[in-house]
């Protein structure tokens, strides 16, 4: 297992600054490791700002900080619930570029912090997030690795969502003498409650809403009607919702020009009308 | 005589110095690059624009709504690295989310959480999601939507806003 000094030292110091209101008032109770010194009345903040400004004490200074936050809040000591949002997590579900002593490929899965992170969005435990809270993991979509591993775990739990269970034949299996990734895989046999949250396009009420913002903002320039709407919609790949910001904040907002760059005829009422 | 055209008065063809503008200073360009800039006084300002409060966090009410940011919780957001520079943040006056049913149910497991920690006897509870879909379609924004959540009920807010970073060779590692 390895540490990453570096990234967890920029971990804390994005905690430290963002959270600075409530970790001032957090004060501490355990003990603290020989190397970590702080005075009396220490707080939590003042611990995570040790790490980020010293990056070999922040492996030790998260250990610690993260032991504090899960300690059961009381009339004495109160502890907020946390939230751990992670973006772009495919990247953790397989083969990094780093190398091992003995030249071999180190899994994303043999970061300490990465395996931290991961069990807390798959495995519940007892002692960790004691005061409950919420881990929640986006997945990339323009900057994602080619994982099997992971589409089958993505999978799983969409079918598991779907009340497939995983003696039925349509529960979704790696390919037979395929190699999978086990410790992604395995991954799922350690919850039952992480749930999968697939976003779609937009739904014709929330396209209106949208566009109704861009139009009041001054950047889109059609009255909102229904076939507006649903122009958008087609569009956009069915209402995805970034490429239907690319094209509502487009200076011109106009649907004729739009539907040429993409190849499609005006619609008819502007045809009659140029 | 015949030294005539040798001497220092004949003709020279000058060296045309062009003026070449200094390059930006190091670092510049990618400050310019990585800028998020969260408002545009061009814009309008949208007149009785509601802002994402944890009253009506969880309000299906509000879907197909956009909901603007709490004026406090852009400093927070800014310092997580919530905002990233791909999402038109500096077409509008100020910055604002579009409530969809994921946000919705997002919010009702919040209220869920905090519900939880309030009935002491039954432990807190823990919501875990992964959330997926194609490019675009708004997965960190549902992040980010999350994190304000968090923010405005009182939460410790822990984010990575780049997983690939934790992975790449860049960065030192130790056994």
């Amino acid at each position: 297992m390895y540490i990453q000094p570096h990234l967890t030292s920029e971990l804390l110091s994005r905690m430290a600054y963002s959270n600075q209101a409530v970790l001032k008032k957090l004060k501490l109770v355990g003990k603290l490791p020989a190397d970590l010194k702080l005075g009396n009345n220490a707080t939590l903040h003042s611990l995570a700002m040790l790490g980020a400004e010293n990056h070999t004490l922040a492996w030790p200074v998260w250990q610690t900080l993260w032991k504090e936050l899960n300690t059961r809040a009381d009339s004495k000591n109160a502890r907020p619930s946390v939230l751990i949002a992670i973006d772009s997590v495919n990247h953790w579900m397989g083969p990094t570029k780093y190398r091992s002593a003995e030249y071999n490929t180190i899994h994303a899965q043999q970061f300490n912090m990465i395996k931290h992170l991961t069990r807390l969005l798959f495995a519940q435990s007892e002692d960790e997030l004691a005061n409950g809270g919420m881990v929640i993991a986006a997945t990339s979509g323009s900057n994602s690795p080619s994982l099997p591993s992971l589409d089958i775990l993505l999978r799983q739990l969409a079918a598991r969502a779907a009340g497939t269970a995983m003696t039925d034949p349509n529960f979704p299996m790696p390919q037979p003498y395929s190699k999978p990734d086990q410790r992604v895989l395995s991954l799922f046999k350690d919850t039952d409650e992480t749930t999968l949250t697939t976003l779609k396009g937009l739904s014709r009420l929330e396209t209106r809403g949208l566009l109704d913002y861009f139009a009041k903002g001054g950047i889109f320039k059609e009255s909102i009607t229904d076939t507006v709407v649903g122009q958008m919609r087609g569009l956009s790949g069915g209402g995805i919702v970034g490429e239907m910001a690319k094209f509502g904040t487009r200076t011109s907002g106009n649907v004729a020009v739009h539907l040429s760059s993409a190849g499609l005829p005006a619609p008819s009422s502007e045809r009659i009308t140029a | 005589m015949q030294n005539k055209f040798r001497e220092a008065r004949s003709a020279k063809i000058k060296k045309k110095t062009k003026d070449r503008p200094r390059p930006p200073p190091i670092g510049e360009r990618k400050a310019q690059r990585k800028r998020i800039v969260l408002s545009n006084t061009n814009a309008l300002e949208i007149a009785g624009l509601e802002d994402l409060n944890p009253t009506n966090m969880a309000d299906t009410e509000k879907i197909g709504q956009v909901l603007g940011i709490q004026g406090d919780l852009l400093d927070n957001l800014r310092d997580a690295k919530a905002f990233k520079t791909t999402q038109n943040w500096n077409m509008f006056r100020r910055p604002a989310t579009l409530v969809r049913e994921e946000t919705v149910s997002l919010g009702q497991h919040v209220r869920d959480v905090i519900d939880s920690q309030q009935n002491q006897g039954l432990g807190a509870k823990v919501a875990r999601q992964v959330v997926s879909g194609e490019r675009a379609s708004g997965k960190s924004i549902h992040l980010l939507q999350a994190m304000s959540m968090a923010y405005m009920n009182g939460w410790i807010v822990i984010n990575v806003p780049e997983g690939q970073w934790l992975q790449l060779i860049h960065v030192s590692v130790m056994c």
